[in-house]
């Protein structure tokens, strides 16, 4: 307890603006730490659902007695996703790379003495909301966050040639990410499953079975 | 207040697992783009030699055919029968309704 009075008594002398800043970062980080769970929770809870996708196929080729074992049962959802997963994938990966061909060509055409995709930073920097912190001295620490940020300049987004282009590139790119993201989240989710439930699904097993007459 | 440090821990436990599992989930991203790459080719070319990438596998095309036969047999049988009974009409009496207690 000794140990720690130098400690307590900092605390004593810091001041009631310091407290509460202190008591903000900590309430800031609880909330962090919250929602990160509860983002984590709901990607778990999605690729719980996708996972669901290979039952209505794998059911059809177990009742069959075409897949007798966990190994060719994972086998088969191995097979079947990586089809699947190139045919949920095409059409977006075929757009996007038609796209930036065609947005390649356009760059290289107004392309002036500096780089090629120069504009592209400056008409994505107009899209930017501009935070202004206020800073003070915290602790001895200057330049410390010590208010809510404040909005110094919106988005201002130009509609020139320039800039429709490159808005659209990135929604396509956003879009493409998206698309790979998803099928690749069910594709792994899947084989997840297929991992997990391969062994269950052939093995004899005595829970919630009775024998007696 | 259990349920709310329970949430508190996963957020931690999310945050120092992070780059493991967006490691792993790189990985998986690289097999699709190969994949993708792998298979467009392969249906490239196999387009032009007449053939195309299907969506079913083996197994499945497998168990298309079972079913099939399967139908085959029934659509059979239910032709055989019907057969039979049409042969059976053709014999009885045109009367026979009637003693039956059908209508005159």
């Amino acid at each position: 307890m000794i140990r720690f009075l130098p400690y307590l008594n900092f605390l004593i002398k810091l001041t009631e603006r310091d407290r509460r800043i202190i008591v903000a970062l900590l309430i800031v980080l609880i909330v962090a730490f919250v929602l990160i769970a509860y983002i984590g929770n709901g990607i778990r809870a999605l690729m719980r659902r996708y996972s669901k996708g290979i039952d209505s196929y794998m059911h059809k080729l177990c009742s069959a007695e075409l897949v007798t074992n966990p190994r060719q049962f994972f086998a088969q959802v191995f097979k079947k996703e990586t089809k699947r997963l190139y045919f949920s994938t095409r059409w977006v990966l075929r757009i996007f790379m038609v796209s930036f061909v065609l947005f390649y060509i356009y760059a290289a055409s107004v392309q002036g003495d500096g780089p090629m995709f120069a504009f592209v930073g400056e008409r994505l920097n107009d899209l930017k909301i501009i935070f202004e912190v206020p800073k003070g001295e915290f602790f001895g620490i200057s330049n410390f966050p010590i208010d809510w940020p404040r909005i110094a300049r919106g988005p201002q987004p130009q509609f020139t040639l320039e800039g429709i282009s490159t808005y659209l590139m990135f929604i396509v790119t956003v879009a493409t990410i998206f698309g790979i993201t998803t099928s690749t989240m069910k594709f792994i989710a899947r084989l997840n499953r297929a991992k997990k439930k391969g062994p269950e699904v052939f093995t004899k097993s005595l829970d919630d079975t009775s024998f007696v007459k | 207040m259990l349920e709310f440090f329970k949430l508190f821990g996963q957020g931690i436990l999310y945050t120092i697992l992070s780059p493991f599992i967006l490691a792993y989930f790189a990985i998986f991203l690289a097999y699709t783009m190969l994949n993708y790459l792998v298979c467009e080719v392969y249906s490239v070319v196999s387009f032009f030699f007449g053939g195309g990438c299907s969506k079913k596998t083996k197994l499945e095309r497998e168990l298309e055919k079972q079913e099939m036969s399967v139908l085959i047999e029934k659509e059979k049988s239910v032709t055989l029968v019907n057969s039979g009974t049409n042969l059976g009409a053709e014999n009885s009496s045109p009367y026979e309704e009637n003693n039956l207690g059908g209508r005159e």
